[in-house]
């Protein structure tokens, strides 16, 4: 098998119908692929009417490979950077083995969804004997619960004991499947029923709301599923995953509640009065805007050398509430802005493309960072592209980002930039 | 006709917290959506009249400083903030409002879009005149 015989290709469309946005990107797939071995396909949120129209049309043209895919915050090819609109991706190799796999209510058991999903690509990917293993994640991600009836709120004022907030955190789980995505478990669960596996993955979300996200799976439309692809090949792949953040000196120690992503106290006191005085922040800064500037100021905690940050999701009294677990009780104030972004791919590019640029590749990219770059995500674009030249690749936006190469990295965090590419 | 630059703004004002866009210059608003202000989201036209004399000292500024390379500028008042993407080397500028509580980094993407693909109209009308 020779290098010409793999084929892969990254496609957009604009259109808002989803009939039409099906016949384009079944065209432009046509027109370069003849039998792809899969495709991905993302949409923004703004399709949600549209979808079923868009799988149906995609699946009518190609009923034979595996489709899956969902709902991100914005994407990024060759052709240009968008918050609006569809994406398919698509590899025709012929030394290639897929599988796809879907775990449900991943808020409600994250672990059984986990195993449901592992199950289902073990059965039809462990035959194959190719040695490159590469899994993609997509997880549903948070989804902001209304707590105390008062509607989708990130910052609640009231005075609420974090062992009742623990409460309705959990009942939300159980009663409405909403709430944060659990991704961390459920990352930890697949790599380990799948532990040969290189994982990257993300987090479905929205337009950066959190209200809602969807997966896809052939023609089917999901939410709080955990959906895969498997793939074993001859083809070498590459991983790199770095921080787009740095620590600072505003080191704590933080007292967490049952729930081990609320924050009840830091350094002994009320943890978001605390926070602010930390970063110098006025009591006016605690509103609704509050994940905008939170950005910028992400909570880190490290494990086994690895820096993870957590954007944090909302305030609800003196209790901070973040999007995953955290492992430590030891944090950090990190701090982000638009050179260490910059920064970091580069880094990313220089790791991937030491031997040329690759055949094609997919990159998770945090949604908090993409909303800190709003227009200068075309900056991001420029780099990649200079680096690809004239490779195919595609970055999604997503709400929460998975890697894991076995036995090195296992690590579910914002504010990182994941790549994997195909050389 | 239609404009072709009216396709785009329409495009743009699809998007849910796009309330307002427009191309426009000091003292003239160049091309609006096909609607007019009636494609304008309903909440905007409380706030319309102030946010256009706003509007009018901010061009003041982009013609000063334009041809310096001032690419974008905006400003906040109430609830709803006014972004200004300036065409190179022109007095023009695409227009959006928007509400405060918007995720701006996303709209800026699809601002740049729309700004992007205005400019190539300008350019291909600007050749088809020569």
């Amino acid at each position: 098998m020779n290098d010409l015989e793999f084929k892969a290709i990254v496609e957009v469309s604009r259109k808002w119908d989803g009939e039409e946005v099906a016949r384009e990107l079944s065209d432009k797939i046509k027109n370069k692929i003849a039998s792809p071995k899969f495709i991905l396909l993302f949409t923004t949120i703004h399709y949600e009417k549209e979808f079923e129209k868009i799988l149906n049309g995609i699946k009518n043209d190609f009923p034979e490979p595996p489709l899956i895919g969902g709902t991100v915050a914005g994407f990024m090819t060759q052709e240009g950077c968008y918050t609006r609109g569809v994406t398919a991706l698509a590899v025709e190799y012929e030394n290639m083995d897929v599988a796809i796999g879907i775990g449900h209510n991943t808020k409600k058991n994250p672990l059984n969804a986990s195993v449901e999903c592992s199950d289902m690509l073990k059965k039809e990917i462990d035959g194959s004997n190719f040695s490159n293993k590469f899994l993609f994640v997509l997880t549903s991600g948070t989804i902001v619960p209304s707590l105390l009836g008062t509607g989708v709120k990130r910052v609640y004022k009231t005075k609420i004991p974090s062992s009742m907030l623990s409460r309705l955190l959990k009942t939300s789980f159980q009663t409405s499947q909403k709430g944060v995505g659990r991704e961390d478990i459920i990352l930890e669960e697949i790599s380990k029923q799948m532990p040969e596996f290189n994982i990257i993955g993300g987090s479905s979300i929205d337009d950066n709301n959190m209200e809602k996200n969807y997966q896809f799976f052939n023609n089917n439309i999901y939410t709080n599923t955990v959906i895969c692809l498997a793939i074993k090949t001859d083809k070498e792949l590459l991983f790199d995953s770095q921080v787009a953040v740095e620590k600072t000196d505003k080191v704590f120690e933080a007292q967490l509640s049952g729930e081990k992503y609320i924050i009840k106290k830091i350094d002994n006191n009320p943890a978001t009065k605390t926070f602010f005085e930390y970063l110098n922040w006025p009591d006016s800064f605690m509103d609704e805007k509050l994940h905008r500037r939170t950005f910028f100021y992400p909570i880190l905690f490290e494990e086994q050398g690895e820096i993870f940050p957590e954007v944090i999701g909302g305030l609800i009294g003196n209790n901070i509430v973040c999007g995953f677990n955290l492992k430590s009780n030891n944090l950090c104030i990190g701090r982000s802005s638009k050179g260490i972004l910059i920064n970091a791919i580069k880094q990313e590019l220089d790791n991937i493309t030491k031997r040329g640029p690759p055949k094609i590749g997919i990159v998770i990219y945090c949604s908090a960072l993409l909303e800190t770059l709003g227009r200068d995500f075309y900056k991001v674009q420029e780099s990649i592209k200079e680096s690809y030249q004239n490779s195919p690749f595609l970055l999604i936006a997503t709400g929460g980002e998975d890697f894991c190469v076995p036995n090195k990295i296992l690590k579910h965090s914002n504010e990182t930039i994941n790549m994997a590419a195909f050389i | 006709m239609q404009d072709p630059i009216a396709y785009v703004l329409d495009d743009l004002l699809k998007l849910d917290d796009i309330l307002a866009c427009m191309v426009a210059r000091q003292d003239m608003i160049s091309v609006m959506p096909s609607d007019g202000t009636d494609g304008f989201k309903p909440e905007i036209h409380n706030i319309w009249d102030i946010i256009h004399r706003a509007m009018g000292d901010v061009f003041t500024v982009i013609r000063e400083y334009s041809q310096a390379g001032l690419g974008e500028m905006d400003f906040r008042l109430q609830d709803y903030e006014a972004l200004f993407y300036v065409f190179p080397d022109t007095e023009n500028a695409l227009v959006a409002i928007i509400p405060t509580l918007a995720n701006k980094g996303l709209l800026e993407v699809e601002m740049e879009n729309a700004r992007r693909e205005i400019l190539k109209i300008m350019e291909a009308q600007q050749t088809a005149q020569m």
